[in-house]
C-alpha cells in the first residue's frame, strides 16, 4: 500500500511539472491561438469597386503574431532585416539623389513639376521636370 | 542624373516646417514646433516661399503668444481656405485662414477637438473628446460643414483607439491619421473605418491587425507592431500607407494590405496622376 501511495505520489508530481511547464514551441502555438485585439467585423469588400491584382510586388511580413506582443521575445539575436527598394517592374527609378531625402510636396505651374524634397543637409533641395521627361529634370 | 548639384533653399530649415502648398501653386511653410530660440532668425508660425528671391517671408497671423504655437497639422480646402489645427500647451485649437486676405478665425470652440482631421467635399472630420455629465467619456467623430458652420458629431466606439495604449484618453491612443477615401469611407488610421449604411445610420468596421507590421523597434531591440499611417488614395482604388515597416497600399477590396518597399516613405500624385516616392535615395514614379 505504502508503495502504491509512493508511485502515485512521484506520478502527481511528475504530472504536475509537466502541466506547468510549456516548451517554447507549445507557448508559441499556444499565443498564435491568442487574438491579438477583438474586433466586430472583418474588412470586407465594397460592392462597387473594381478587383485589382497587385499583390506579386508584396513583401512578405518578417515575422507572425507568434506571441502577443508585450512578451519579451525570445533571447536569440534578431536578425538585421535587407532593406528593399520597390518592385522595378512597377516603379521607375527617376532620379539619384545626394542623401537621405524625403518627398514633401509635388508642385505643378503650368507644365513644371516641381518635387520638393529634404535632404540629409536639414534643407530642401528641389527637382524641377518638363512635361513627362521625368528623368531629365534639374535640380535646383 | 549621379553628380547633379544641388542648390539648398535658404531659410529656415525642415525640421521645424512642414511645406504645403495653396490652389494658386505657391508653398507655404508651416512651424510644427515651438519656437526655438537659439534658431536666428528665429522662424513664425506661418511662412510664404517667395520664389523670386528664394526666401521664406514670415506671414503676419493675429494669434497671441505665436512663439508657444505650433501647427500640428494644416490642409487647405476646395475654395482655397486653410485649416490649421494649432497645438497650444496641452489643448488643440481649429482655425480657419483666408490666405488672401489673413483674416483666421476660430471653429468648434465648445469642442475638445484631437489630431488629427481631413477636409473631404466641404466638410471637415475631427476627433473631439467628451466629458458631458452622465455620459462615458469617448471620443466624436464631428463632421464639420464649412458653408455653414454647422457640426454633426458621432460616437466613436472604444474599438477604434488603440487597445496597448495604458491611457486611451492620451493622444498615443488615437488613430495616426483620419481618411475619407472616394466611397466615402472614413478611416480611423487603420483601426477601421466608418460607413454610411445608406439609411441614416453607420457600420462600424473594426480591421484586423496585419502581421505585416510587425517590425523591430529602432534602438529597443523587441519586436512591434506599429499602426501605418494613411495617406492618399491612387486612381485605381489603392489607399496609400507608410509605416515603420515601410511603404504601400491596401487594397479595400481584398482587404489586402501590401508593403512595397521597406523604406519609409510618403507617397505623392503629380496632377498627371503618376504617384512619386522616394526609397533608398532614389526618387521612383509608379509605371
Amino acid at each position: 500500500m505504502k508503495k502504491m501511495l509512493f508511485l502515485l505520489g512521484i506520478i502527481f508530481v511528475l504530472a504536475s511539472c509537466t502541466h506547468n511547464y510549456i516548451s517554447t514551441e507549445e507557448w508559441q502555438n499556444e499565443a498564435t491561438q491568442t487574438p491579438i485585439t477583438t474586433f466586430t467585423q472583418v474588412i470586407t469588400a465594397s460592392p462597387s469597386a473594381t478587383v485589382i491584382d497587385n499583390s506579386s510586388e508584396c513583401l512578405p511580413p518578417i515575422k507572425d503574431f507568434e506571441y502577443t506582443l508585450d512578451v519579451e521575445p525570445p533571447t536569440e539575436a534578431i536578425p538585421l532585416i535587407d532593406k528593399v527598394l520597390p518592385s522595378s517592374s512597377k516603379w521607375q527609378m527617376v532620379l539619384d539623389l545626394p542623401d537621405y531625402s524625403s518627398l514633401e510636396l509635388v508642385q505643378t505651374i503650368n507644365n513644371r513639376t516641381i518635387f520638393w524634397i529634404y535632404t540629409g543637409g536639414r534643407q530642401f533641395v528641389r527637382y524641377q521636370v518638363y512635361g513627362n521627361d521625368w528623368e531629365n529634370g534639374d535640380l535646383y | 542624373m549621379i553628380g547633379k548639384m544641388a542648390i539648398y533653399i535658404n531659410g529656415p530649415l525642415k525640421s521645424q516646417l512642414k511645406v504645403f502648398h495653396d490652389r494658386e501653386n505657391n508653398v507655404w511653410g508651416a512651424r510644427y514646433s515651438e519656437l526655438d530660440e537659439h534658431e536666428k532668425p528665429p522662424v513664425a508660425l506661418l511662412n510664404y516661399y517667395n520664389e523670386q528671391n528664394n526666401k521664406w517671408e514670415p506671414v503676419t497671423l493675429n494669434l497671441d503668444d505665436q512663439d508657444e504655437l505650433a501647427i500640428y497639422q494644416i490642409e487647405v480646402d476646395q475654395d482655397g481656405m486653410f485649416w490649421l489645427l494649432v497645438e497650444s500647451k496641452d489643448e488643440f485649437l481649429l482655425y480657419g485662414l483666408d490666405p488672401r486676405t489673413m483674416t483666421i478665425k476660430r471653429h468648434l470652440q465648445d469642442h475638445l477637438v484631437k489630431p488629427p482631421f481631413t477636409i473631404s467635399n466641404n466638410t471637415i472630420y475631427i476627433l473631439a473628446y467628451h466629458t458631458d455629465e452622465g455620459v462615458e467619456p469617448g471620443y466624436d467623430l464631428i463632421e464639420y460643414a464649412i458653408n455653414d458652420e454647422q457640426a454633426v458629431w458621432d460616437y466613436v466606439p472604444w474599438d477604434f483607439f488603440h487597445p496597448y495604449s495604458d491611457n486611451p484618453m492620451s493622444s498615443c491612443g488615437l488613430p495616426n491619421s483620419l481618411f475619407v477615401d472616394s466611397h466615402h469611407r472614413v478611416w480611423f488610421g487603420a483601426d477601421g473605418w466608418r460607413e454610411a449604411t445608406g439609411d441614416g445610420s453607420y457600420d462600424w468596421h473594426v480591421i484586423i491587425k496585419d502581421p505585416v507590421f510587425i517590425d523591430i523597434m529602432p534602438g529597443a531591440g523587441k519586436w512591434v507592431w506599429v499602426e501605418p499611417r494613411i495617406m492618399m488614395e491612387s486612381t485605381d482604388g489603392l489607399i496609400w500607407f507608410n509605416s515603420l515597416r515601410g511603404t504601400g497600399w491596401v487594397d479595400p477590396v481584398k482587404g489586402k494590405w501590401c508593403v512595397i518597399t521597406s523604406y519609409e516613405s510618403n507617397v505623392m500624385a503629380d496632377r498627371y496622376g503618376n504617384l512619386w516616392l522616394i526609397a533608398g535615395k532614389w526618387l521612383f514614379r509608379r509605371k
